[in-house]
C-alpha cells in the first residue's frame, strides 16, 4: 500500500473533526471520498498534506512514516519533506496571481529542488502541454477561465512529482460547463497510474474512475469499498440516502456500466 | 498698487527662486527619499514583528507603533535634536531629520505592510505549502510581492506627506526649501510672499509625485488579485 493511515483523529479544542480513521491507498489507484459536507473530508486531505497537524495516529507515504501525538509535534524540517510527496488542488485553486501560468508550476522546482530557471520553465511547459494549456503559457491566472485556472492547478500540483495527488472538490467552485474538461484532466491522470485521492461531489465521474470510495459522516468512515459495493449496493440507510439526494443519476449510472443494483 | 511696489515683490521673486530651488535639492529631496527608504526597510521588520506569534516581538513592535503614531513628528524631533545633547549625544541638524522622519515613517509604513500582508488570503499559503515551500521561502516568493501591490498606492501617499513633513527641518536651522523662505522672509519682512512661493514650490513638486504615483499604480495593476 502506498499510502496507509491508522487511527487519525484531529480535535479542535473540544470538537473532534476525525475520530480514529483508518484507510489505505494503494499504489495508482484512485480513492474517491464522499460524504455530506462538514464530514471532515477536507480535513482528512488537509492531514495528508499536512496542511493540519493530525492530533493523534499515524500516516505513512511509501517507506516515510509520522507518527503524532497530543504534545508531540513532528519537526518543520519532517513536515516538509513528507508534504513533499504529496501534491494538492484545490476547491478554490488558489493559483498565484502575480506569476504567469509557466510560473506558478515552475515555482516549486524553483524554489525547492534549486533546479535552474530553464530546466524549471522547460518542465512547466511539457506539464501544461499535457494539460491542454500549452498555448497559455504566459498568461497570468486573470487571464483564464476558471476550468484552466483548475487544469493549471493540476499542473502545479504535479511539477513536485508527488506521490500521491490529492484533490480539496477540484470542480465545486466552477460553472457546470467548465467541469468537464477538469474531469477530463483527471481521467487521463487515472489512465496513467498517478495515485489520485480525490473529495468530490461529482457522483457520475466517481462511478466511473474509483477503485475505492469512502464514504465519510460525522468525521468517520462510515463504509467503504468498490464503487460497486458504495454505490450499487449501499449497506447503510445514510449513504443511501445522500446518494438519492445528492444525484439520483449515480445509480443508474453505476446500472449502466455493469454494476446490478 | 504702487510701481516701486511691483517692481520690488518682482526682484524678491527672482532672488528667491535660486535659494528655495537649492534648498530644495540639497535638502528637502535627500532628507525625503533617504527617510523614505530607510523608514520603509525599518517597517518592513516592524511589520513582521507585529505579526509575529512571538510575543517578545510582537509586543516591543506594537509599542512601538503606538508610542510613535501618537506623538507629533515635532516632538520627537525635537527630543532628538534638543533633548538628546543632553544625554551627550549630540548629531548634526540633517541627521537628526533624517532619523526622527525614518522612525515616524516606520511606524505608519509598517502598519500599511502588515494590513496587506494580512490581505492576502490563506489559501495563498496553503498552495504555496502544499508545494514544499518553506515558511520564509512562501513569505518572500509568493505573499510578499502580492502585498507590496497592495501597498504601492498608500506607499505613495506617504510618500507625498512626508516630502512636505520634511519642511519640520527648517525648525532645526536646516535651510531646506520651507527654511529657506523662511531665511529669506525674515530678511526682506515679505513672510506673505515668501510663504506662498514656497507653497507654489510645493505643490508643484507634489502634483509631479501624484502623476508618477498614478502611473506606477497602473503599472503593476497587470493583475488582479
Amino acid at each position: 500500500m502506498l499510502l496507509s493511515i491508522e487511527r487519525l483523529s484531529k480535535r479542535y479544542g473540544d470538537m473532534e473533526v476525525l475520530k480514529e480513521i483508518h484507510l489505505t491507498v494503494g499504489q495508482g489507484t484512485t480513492t474517491i471520498v464522499i460524504g455530506p459536507s462538514g464530514s471532515g473530508k477536507s480535513t482528512l486531505l488537509s492531514c495528508i498534506n499536512l496542511l493540519e497537524l493530525p492530533t493523534e495516529g499515524a500516516i505513512r507515504i511509501g517507506d516515510r512514516r509520522l507518527d503524532f501525538s497530543e504534545g508531540s509535534k513532528p519537526g518543520q524540517r519532517a513536515i516538509l519533506s513528507f508534504r513533499q510527496q504529496t501534491g494538492t488542488v484545490f476547491q478554490g485553486n488558489y493559483l498565484f496571481p502575480h506569476m504567469t501560468a509557466l510560473e506558478n508550476v515552475a515555482l516549486g522546482l524553483i524554489a525547492v529542488k534549486r533546479w535552474n530557471k530553464a530546466d524549471a520553465r522547460a518542465k512547466a511547459a511539457a506539464l501544461l502541454d499535457k494539460v491542454g494549456l500549452g498555448a497559455c503559457r504566459d498568461r497570468y491566472p486573470h487571464q483564464l477561465s476558471g476550468g484552466q485556472q483548475q487544469r493549471v492547478g493540476i499542473a502545479r500540483a504535479m511539477s513536485m512529482e508527488p506521490k500521491i495527488l490529492l484533490f480539496d472538490e477540484p470542480t465545486s467552485a466552477l460553472d457546470p460547463e467548465l467541469v468537464g474538461e477538469v474531469l477530463e484532466v483527471m481521467k487521463q491522470l487515472t489512465r496513467e497510474g498517478i495515485t489520485l485521492v480525490v473529495v468530490t461531489h461529482e457522483m457520475e465521474f466517481a462511478s466511473r474512475v474509483a477503485d475505492q470510495v469512502v464514504f465519510m459522516e460525522q468525521g468517520a468512515i462510515l463504509d467503504s469499498g468498490s464503487p460497486a459495493d458504495i454505490f450499487g449496493r449501499p449497506r447503510h440507510d445514510r449513504i443511501r440516502h445522500f446518494l438519492n439526494r445528492l444525484s439520483p443519476g449515480a445509480m443508474h449510472h453505476a446500472a449502466a456500466s455493469g454494476v446490478t443494483l | 498698487m504702487s510701481q516701486d511696489r511691483i517692481e520690488r515683490i518682482l526682484e524678491i521673486i527672482s532672488d528667491s527662486l535660486l535659494p528655495l530651488l537649492k534648498g530644495t535639492v540639497l535638502y528637502t529631496v535627500p532628507i525625503s527619499l533617504l527617510s523614505f527608504a530607510f523608514g520603509l526597510i525599518f517597517a518592513l521588520f516592524v511589520a513582521l514583528a507585529s505579526l509575529s506569534a512571538k510575543s517578545y516581538l510582537r509586543m516591543p513592535a506594537r509599542a512601538y507603533v503606538w508610542i510613535i503614531r501618537c506623538t507629533p513628528v515635532l516632538v520627537q524631533l525635537f527630543l532628538i535634536f534638543y533633548g538628546l545633547p543632553g544625554f551627550g549625544i549630540l548629531l548634526s541638524p540633517f541627521l537628526s531629520v533624517v532619523i526622527s522622519l525614518t522612525v515616524s515613517e516606520a511606524a505608519y509604513s509598517s502598519e500599511i505592510i502588515r494590513a496587506s500582508i494580512q490581505s492576502i488570503p490563506a489559501g495563498q499559503w496553503k498552495a504555496g505549502y502544499s508545494l514544499g515551500i518553506s515558511r520564509s521561502q512562501n513569505f518572500v516568493r509568493v505573499i510578499l510581492p502580492q502585498a507590496v501591490r497592495i501597498c504601492i498606492p498608500s506607499f505613495g501617499n506617504q510618500f507625498i506627506t512626508l516630502f512636505k513633513t520634511s519642511s519640520l527641518a527648517a525648525l532645526v536651522t536646516i535651510p531646506d526649501l520651507f527654511g529657506a523662505a523662511k531665511l529669506i522672509a525674515a530678511s526682506t519682512f515679505e513672510p506673505m510672499l515668501l510663504y506662498l512661493l514656497a507653497g507654489i514650490y510645493y505643490l508643484a513638486l507634489c502634483s509631479l509625485l501624484t502623476i508618477g504615483q498614478g502611473r506606477l499604480e497602473k503599472r503593476l495593476g497587470r493583475y488582479r488579485t
